[in-house]
């Protein structure tokens, strides 16, 4: 086992998920990575992450419902989770937003195109 | 023993532009029309050889008839390749042999690649649409993807708003 917080990063666009991989490893965070909303869940079930950086358009299963899925769960609601969204100009507020007209029990929310340093500061932020 | 990689990836109906200039300045304008149109650019690269530009940019197939209203006059028929598909395989993870040994394969089954590419995390390859299946069906004898995984086939279209 180690002390390192465990992060897990949600997107389609691998590039996306290397690059923020690399930062995140470069804070001391372990990273895993999944590339759609299922292979997330089934990562999460292997090995509960502290906090996810979640995608909203992606296949099989998007950010949305993923997100909702967690957070009303039993055993998941816990975990933070920081949305990257193209639409961010859309959101009012955080913890309970509509986003493009759904709603969505994030924690964060970060617009896309991601400033890493920005992103970086929200999970340090919930993570202390 | 087969290289792991974490997944494999096919883009269906593109088109494949290529724009070719003396000036590189050229090109970005050319490229900078199509951010204004908002059409979205799956793959671009650029290419310099023997004082001459090139510039190879991949864009959805439903695109084309207004990107072709806004590329220069100088872009031919021939510069513009359809149906393509593109194949994404991550991560290299700066592997040089996962890229030979998919290079030689496709070479072998005369597969032609119009283009190439490599991101962050990603290699890319360019292709005739009717072949990806093959092409992917060809990286997997080379590649292995994590138990359960099968070749992702996007059917994402991204719209800019």
């Amino acid at each position: 086992m180690t002390d390192k917080q465990l992060i897990l990063v949600v997107d389609d666009d691998p590039d996306l998920v290397e690059s923020i991989s690399m930062k995140l490893e470069s804070q001391n965070y372990r990273v895993d990575k999944a590339y759609d909303g299922v292979e997330a869940f089934a990562h999460i079930q292997n090995e509960k992450p502290d906090l996810v950086i979640l995608d909203v358009m992606m296949p099989r299963k998007n950010g949305y419902q993923l997100c909702d899925e967690l957070k009303k769960s039993g055993n998941y609601s816990d975990i933070v989770i920081v949305l990257l969204t193209a639409v961010a100009d859309a959101v009012a507020s955080t913890n309970y937003t509509h986003l493009d007209g759904k709603s969505t029990l994030a924690d964060d929310y970060i617009p896309k195109p991601i400033d890493l340093d920005n992103l970086m500061q929200i999970v340090h932020d919930h993570l202390e | 023993m087969k290289l792991p990689i974490d997944g494999l990836k096919i883009y269906n109906s593109l088109a494949l532009i290529f724009l070719r200039n003396d000036l590189c300045a050229h090109i970005r304008e050319a490229f900078h029309r199509l951010a204004r149109q908002r059409i979205n650019v799956n793959m671009l690269t650029l290419t310099a050889t023997g004082g001459r530009w090139v510039g190879a940019g991949c864009i959805s197939l439903c695109d084309l008839d207004r990107a072709r209203a806004v590329l220069p006059e100088s872009v031919r028929q021939s510069d513009i390749i359809y149906p393509v598909g593109m194949l994404t395989v991550f991560p290299h993870k700066s592997r040089t042999r996962l890229f030979f040994q998919l290079i030689s394969a496709f070479y072998e089954r005369r597969l032609a690649l119009y283009a190439t590419a490599s991101a962050t995390s990603t290699l890319s390859f360019i292709m005739d649409g009717h072949r990806l299946e093959q092409a992917a069906q060809l990286v997997q004898t080379i590649a292995e993807l994590p138990s359960h995984h099968t070749p992702f086939t996007s059917r994402l279209h991204v719209r800019q708003l």
